[in-house]
């Protein structure tokens, strides 16, 4: 998803990229619990019986469960927000905050769509600045891709719009 | 530029497209690839576990002993068991739902791609032990697919390696489960509530509970059975102070939970089905996903009716003979709300359909036979018999192997782009349905009059329903190469699909082009949003 927002406080401009989560993280733990507990109440009647090699079992599933729902919802969670700060395009990314933070100047930057003609493939946007690249948008498909390009741009030369000549 | 970040997003984005070659399929993460190849694994599977099948029936084509001899006789029953429960029928479900749950729900992909291809890429390794196992010394396990113990025990060596085999199918069952649960709670399009699923969406949810929920029942009962049998162990060993019969409890209660887990997601490709082709919506949508968690509650608290002849108590005998009648009320309810959908519906009967009212016909004909079997007094009688063969084909075949024939002529236009051949779709299904009643209706006859299941000689009274559904088994096999033969087909060509394929059909899949793009809904649908 792509979303655009103007703060019209400070005017600054930001575009939040992020995949859909239909799920919270507390129904994520609230459903690997049900799940978890299930198991154990399973594994625990028969175990009483002495027979309680199903236990481990049980509970290997269940950290299984838990490891496979976490890396689902995390990897849903992968935002990245580019802000257009002054003359500076801010690029910051993380799951549950930012752990990468570029900043590159606005004037210098251009952005790149390779976009394929191949149903197969989605292609690589990516911000092109002093010969280096910063790939944006990794989790997108083609179409949120070309949003997303449509909207850096649009953020790039509005800055433009607001230079003045002045000799 | 920070180069951290820029180090971070140089590499690792060319996964999005297929890879050329072989590659494409062992390394795939694609949802759509991985279904395929589950349905693939499950064809070449169902027609080696239906060749067991032909063995089993051209030796009981005459009393005596013809063919084979009695321990191999039963290493086929047990294979042919174990290949068309763990490796026809539920990786074929495992595939629909790779194939169609993202599709369904408007989510790009499955929720955790790799483990999505390794859950797959254990099957085959599966098998390959499993199967193995028949040209060991000692020959393949015989004991039956419950494995009961102490019967079990007394195999050859070759019995380790099936049960690693069983270990890595429940391994890959469960991956394939957690990622199903992950993927429809996690994944869905924005807006789309859990009651706006589609049927097939929520019968795989609850199957993907049950099958979390017993695995791990059916590991440690296994993983007993092999420590008893190579280090020692007394867990079911009576001269060692275990308990043989409480092998039986913890099978079955594995057990019976897998009986649902090999028909939900069937109830769910029905659901889909005849709403279609009668033009109607689903009648009683909410009483259906009501109905299908009752029959997965239930399924916990009646696994001892299998075992009602190890002798019991009379209170628990009751409980269970009543706990599973019960379980005909939800099942009640979805034939007849299929029925009530159907009613004064525009309805047409192309290939999916038939197999849909086919499916609905010869399963209620197995559930009734169920209940007569959950009738304590009478299933002391039947216990055994060929009485119990026919009610659970009648249930299996009819029942989840023509779902999944449903499913495939209901989407096939969907994944290749074609359509197939309507004509040889209705022989297909026309040739199947006689054949296979003419294999499995005469077995209720001799297993009401005493023959007993997994013998390979039997008495001469026998013989004439023996002969019949033999002949009954031949046609039927041989008939299902039609359906290999429409499928080709249609991969290789034929009519161009439209993009909603069938007049009636309504869902997200249907609003992708045909063939379906390798990436669907990377965007997620309007209609949600």
């Amino acid at each position: 998803m792509v979303l655009r927002q103007v703060n019209s406080d400070t005017g600054v401009t930001q575009i939040v990229v992020r995949a859909n989560r239909s799920m919270s993280w507390r129904a994520n733990v609230l459903l690997a619990a049900s799940l978890g507990g299930l198991s154990a109440v399973f594994g625990g009647v028969i175990a009483s019986f002495g027979f309680w090699m199903v236990l481990p079992f049980a509970g290997l599933e269940f950290l299984m469960v838990y490891f496979c729902l976490s890396k689902a919802y995390r990897r849903l969670g992968y935002t990245e927000v580019i802000s257009m700060v002054g003359d500076k395009l801010l690029v910051e990314s993380g799951y549950n905050k930012p752990v990468m933070t570029s900043e590159l100047p606005s004037h210098w930057t251009k952005v790149k769509f390779a976009d394929p003609s191949s149903a197969f493939e989605v292609g690589t946007l990516s911000l092109q600045c002093s010969g280096k690249s910063l790939e944006i948008g990794r989790a997108l498909g083609k179409e949120d891709k070309r949003l997303l390009y449509t909207e850096v741009l649009r953020c790039l030369h509005l800055d433009e719009s607001k230079l003045r000549l002045v000799s | 530029m920070s180069t951290a970040a820029a180090g971070h997003h140089e590499h690792d984005h060319d996964d999005h497209g297929p890879a050329k070659g072989w590659t494409r399929w062992l390394f795939t993460t694609n949802h759509k690839d991985i279904g395929t190849l589950y349905l693939w694994f499950s064809l070449v599977m169902f027609f080696i576990g239906g060749g067991m099948a032909l063995i089993i029936r051209a030796e009981l084509f005459q009393p005596g002993l013809q063919l084979v001899d009695p321990l191999f006789f039963n290493s086929m029953t047990t294979m042919h068991a174990l290949v068309m429960i763990f490796g026809v029928v539920m990786p074929a479900f495992v595939g629909l739902a790779n194939w169609m749950i993202p599709m369904m729900i408007g989510g790009p992909d499955m929720a955790l791609p790799r483990l999505n291809n390794w859950s797959f890429w254990i099957m085959p390794f599966a098998f390959t032990l499993l199967l193995s196992t028949l040209f060991m010394e000692g020959g393949g396990p015989a004991g039956g697919w419950t494995l009961y113990a102490p019967l079990s025990l007394q195999g050859p060596d070759s019995f380790a390696f099936v049960i690693f085999a069983i270990h890595f199918m429940g391994i890959s069952s469960v991956m394939g489960s957690i990622n199903i649960v992950a993927t429809i709670f996690n994944m869905r399009a924005p807006g789309m509530t859990l009651m706006q699923m589609p049927l097939f969406v929520w019968t795989w949810l609850i199957t993907a509970y049950l099958l979390i929920a017993v695995i791990p029942v059916l590991a440690g009962a296994v993983t007993m059975l092999l420590t008893d049998r190579f280090f020692g162990t007394s867990f079911f060993n009576a001269a060692g102070g275990g308990d043989p019969v409480m092998y039986q409890h913890i099978f079955w209660f594995f057990g019976h939970p897998e009986v649902y887990i090999l028909i939900l997601p069937a109830f769910g490709i029905i659901s889909s089905i005849i709403p279609t082709f009668a033009r109607k919506p689903l009648f009683g949508y909410a009483s259906m996903v009501y109905a299908t968690g009752s029959i997965a509650f239930l399924s916990f608290i009646v696994w001892a009716h299998h075992m009602f002849t190890v002798g019991m108590p009379l209170a628990g005998e009751m409980f269970f003979m009543f706990a599973t009648m019960m379980i005909s009320v939800p099942t009640g309810v979805k034939v007849f709300n299929w029925i009530a959908t159907m009613w004064r519906g525009s309805m047409t009967f192309e290939t999916p359909m038939l197999f849909a009212i086919g499916f609905l016909v010869m399963f209620t004909i197995g559930g009734l036979s169920g209940l007569m079997l959950a009738i304590t007094p009478a299933d002391i009688q039947y216990h055994d018999t060929y009485f119990v063969v026919a009610h659970f084909h009648y249930v299996l075949v009819p029942g989840a192997i023509y779902s999944i024939m449903a499913a495939t002529y209901y989407w096939l236009p969907k994944w290749t782009g074609n359509m197939y051949d309507e004509k040889w779709g209705k022989i297909h299904f026309w040739v199947s349905t006689v054949f296979l009643n003419v294999l499995f209706f005469p077995m209720h006859f001799v297993g009401l009059a005493g023959m007993p299941r997994r013998i390979p000689d039997y008495s001469m009274q026998f013989a004439d329903w023996n002969a019949v559904a033999t002949i009954g088994a031949f046609g039927f096999g041989f008939s299902q190469l039609i359906f290999v033969w429409v499928v080709l087909k249609c991969v290789k060509g034929g009519e161009k699909a439209t993009d909603e394929v069938w007049e009636g059909a309504e869902g997200l899949e249907w609003t992708v082009p045909s063939p379906a793009p390798y990436h669907t809904f990377e965007k997620p649908p309007a209609q949600f949003s």
